[in-house]
């Protein structure tokens, strides 16, 4: 158990933020994570006097608070028919209703956990997360670096706009032989960053993979490398204060919600390694990294809890968005028993556009945290071979590792046959 | 810090350090039916009612439930104990550490589903174990028990 020595129920957002820019002090969620832990938390903040619990329909899709908790969003009709049922698929296997009676989404997400239902289900989603001014004056970053990323702010657009290039865009661009041809050289590289991601952190990035199987490849490869290589040299990116970027109705970056700064993360960018990393606090990360490897039961689940001083830690999770899409979702676990963690998770959109459609697959519990890959077109049905070769791709380009609930060998074989029964039961005829 | 707790519909004022748990709490408030099984958030034995949601209160804050109200086994002792006949007819209760934190979360499932399906019931009550029966008494007593219920709610209707 965690010791506390204050506690604050904070009386505004901007009051939290303050609170939470102190190195000690932490923001509560469900705290079901939290206090397994060890250690001592100066001030714990708690938000649940602030109205973040309930979920909102709007015109976009709906916005759930960080205090929402996961049976809240189980139990929530809206969802429940929007996702065919697959959110309330990848909730209910949690543990037990009083455990998610009490677990938070603002936590779930935060906590970037590798096995979290949550995450894999979100990362299958156009989802967003939105922080109080986030990365602001995250800690450790100087000034003179603000004013490099503010120079980049243009950049910083073009890699948010990447990641949120739509069907349409990306039909039109891959009519672009280039394109084309290059998407083979980029799966290397993007493989070869994966692997190493992977052995770093046992994380890896999100990924817009492929599969060349006669059907025309999308662009989203080449985009997401030239992403990852920005992101490399703008450690802010998505989050620069300034950067407005609008991307089919969604904005992304600085916007405003009831007069509060908000700024608004594509969900897969959030989850990759590189989100938020702060040069100078790199090391400490990754000492705290090191440490936290110690305690077992992090360890076990190879996620990536030692991220406790990166930059992005001294955000404000206020609330997920998660936007309506011309899409069919899917949500499978493999678990060794019920409620446990699952071994694997795989959740997965069929997306409809012009020219057909794209299979989005999120997997989860690598034992790392969710990975992303997306299919190229598909004309309106998936025929059983392509299924196949579906799978197969994707467990050769989604890399997993070992722990006390799987091998990564076992793990690959289930990334394999869950894309296939994912790709069957969203676009084939429904026989698995 | 100074909170307020309705626990079993008594008003109890106390003063907690910030990281006492709700779990130690209202153990020391006398309700010892709320055990601690696993520590790790799993096994449902020390589930309370927080404002009549079933909660695991190894892992709320005594603080949070300031101002709320707490509902353990000793405050539904009726209802529990009508329920719990048919759990002990079954000889499913065993070694009976995990019972009270089951019994709570099945009268929570019965509120909130008075006719549950032999899989929501499953679903429902996969937060609670028992390393002794398998759960099989625990299933015949739950349906037994609804069974005895909905002929009990006919024959008052017929008799009006």
């Amino acid at each position: 158990m965690v010791t506390i020595r204050n506690y604050k129920k904070a009386e505004s957002l901007e009051e939290a933020w303050r609170l939470n820019q102190q190195r000690g002090n932490r923001i509560l969620g469900g705290m079901l994570w939290m206090k397994m832990g060890k250690g001592t938390i100066q001030t714990a903040i708690d938000l649940s006097g602030l109205g973040l619990d309930k979920i909102e329909e709007t015109p976009e899709g709906w916005r759930i608070g960080c205090m929402v908790t996961l049976r809240q969003l189980e139990l929530h009709e809206g969802l429940e028919k929007y996702t065919g049922g697959a959110l309330r698929e990848a909730l209910r296997h949690i543990v037990g209703v009083q455990f998610r009676n009490l677990a938070t989404v603002g936590g779930s997400v935060f906590g970037r956990f590798g096995f979290s239902d949550v995450c894999t289900m979100l990362a299958a989603m156009d989802s967003y997360v939105e922080l109080y001014r986030g990365m602001e004056a995250a800690p450790n970053v100087e000034a003179a670096q603000n004013v490099e990323t503010a120079q980049n702010v243009e950049t910083a657009q073009h890699v948010a706009a990447a990641q949120n290039v739509e069907t349409a865009q990306n039909v039109e661009a891959v009519q672009n032989v280039e394109a084309a041809q290059n998407v083979e050289a980029v799966q290397n590289v993007e493989a070869a960053q994966n692997v190493k991601a992977a052995q770093n952190m046992g994380a890896a990035s999100n990924v817009g993979m492929t599969p060349n199987m006669g059907v025309v490849p999308s662009v989203e490869a080449p985009q997401n490398v030239k992403a990852a290589q920005r992101e490399r040299a703008v450690p802010n990116v998505g989050a620069v204060p300034g950067a407005e970027v609008s991307s089919d109705g969604v904005s992304v970056g600085k916007v405003f919600l009831g007069g509060a700064p908000i700024v608004r993360v594509p969900m897969r960018e959030f989850l990759s390694p590189g989100y938020g990393k702060a040069p100078l606090s790199k090391d400490a990360s990754e000492k705290t990294a090191e440490k936290a490897s110690g305690n077992v039961a992090e360890k076990a689940d190879g996620n990536a809890a030692g991220n406790a001083s990166s930059g992005y830690d001294r955000d404000v999770l206020v609330s997920v968005l998660i936007r309506r899409e011309p899409a069919a979702y899917c949500y499978q676990s493999v678990r060794n028993s019920q409620t446990d963690f699952p071994v694997l998770s795989c959740g997965a959109a069929w997306i409809s556009g012009e020219g057909g459609h794209r299979l989005r697959l999120s997997i989860g519990a690598r034992p790392a945290r969710a990975i992303c890959l997306e299919s190229g077109l598909f004309s309106n049905e998936m025929p059983q071979e392509e299924a196949r070769a579906f799978g197969e791709y994707a467990e050769e380009h989604i890399p997993t590792g070992s722990n006390l609930r799987g091998s990564a060998a076992y793990r690959s074989h289930l990334v394999r046959v869950l894309a296939m029964r994912a790709a069957l039961r969203l676009g084939g005829n429904g026989k698995c | 810090m100074l909170i307020t707790i309705t626990l079993n519909h008594k008003k109890i004022t106390s003063e907690v350090s910030p990281d006492t748990l709700l779990i130690d709490w209202v153990r020391a408030q006398g309700c010892a039916s709320v055990k601690r099984g696993c520590e790790t958030a799993n096994c449902g034995l020390c589930t309370v009612f927080l404002e009549e949601k079933p909660v695991l209160s190894c892992s709320v804050l005594a603080v949070r439930a300031d101002g709320k109200r707490v509902t353990t086994l000793e405050g539904l002792q009726e209802e529990a104990a009508e329920f719990g006949a048919f759990i002990a007819d079954q000889g499913a209760e065993q070694c009976g550490f995990c019972n009270p934190g089951f019994v709570m979360n099945a009268l929570a499932l019965f509120r909130e589903k008075p006719d549950p399906t032999e899989e929501e019931i499953r679903e429902y009550l996969a937060g609670n174990l028992c390393r002794c029966s398998g759960y099989e008494g625990q299933m015949r007593g739950i349906l037994n028990f609804l069974a005895w219920k909905k002929e009990k709610k006919s024959a008052k209707e017929e008799v009006r």
